[in-house]
């Protein structure tokens, strides 16, 4: 799973016909390469968010909860706050 | 998933079975805004052209693209972009 922060979203009418009603948000990976890519949204989170990704197909099919939908990045969470040793790094 | 900008296409007469009829495409990959290497993507969509903003699928995903068995592609397009809003 990786940590990420949501910065922005993505509007698409012409896709893959599974991927109909599901929100596209763009994260930026807060694993030091701040790479930015796209999501999908399966935690109703918004611009600002601290969130929880997983990077897999099969799991993002459990998260969506849909057979049909071939993602690879989906937000399963929204982070309050995580702890690194004992500092806490406060979302 | 990531984006890019389609530049070209490419036709191949020999190639894998699973590739048959499967629109390959020469796409510049963006990352961060950034202008990366080009790729040869697969396109899902069967609409994208040169000069289209598009966003794409990866690894064993990109094959799923297509819904049926043994596709062997490692990059698809998926969608195109309309609105593009990120915070700098």
């Amino acid at each position: 799973m990786r940590i990420a922060k949501v910065v922005g979203n993505v509007v698409s009418t012409v896709k893959d016909v599974s991927y109909e009603g599901y929100k596209l948000l763009i994260i930026e990976n807060l694993d030091g390469s701040g790479k930015r890519e796209i999501a999908f949204d399966a935690a109703d989170a918004g611009v600002g968010d601290t969130v929880l990704l997983i990077a897999d197909g099969g799991g993002s099919t459990i998260v969506l909860d849909d057979k049909e939908v071939v993602a690879d990045i989906t937000i399963c969470g929204v982070i309050d706050h995580y702890t690194i040793g004992d500092e806490t790094v406060p979302c | 998933m990531y984006t890019g900008k389609v530049e070209g296409t490419v036709v191949a007469t020999v190639k894998s079975p699973g590739l048959e009829g499967i629109p390959l495409l020469v796409v510049r990959v963006i990352e961060n805004g950034k202008e990366k290497g080009r790729i040869i993507a697969a396109d899902s969509t069967r609409q994208a052209g040169t000069g289209d903003f598009v966003y794409l699928i990866g690894s064993r995903e990109a094959g799923r693209m297509f819904r049926k068995p043994l596709v062997p592609a490692d990059a698809a397009i998926v969608g195109f972009i309309d609105d593009y809003n990120e915070e700098l």
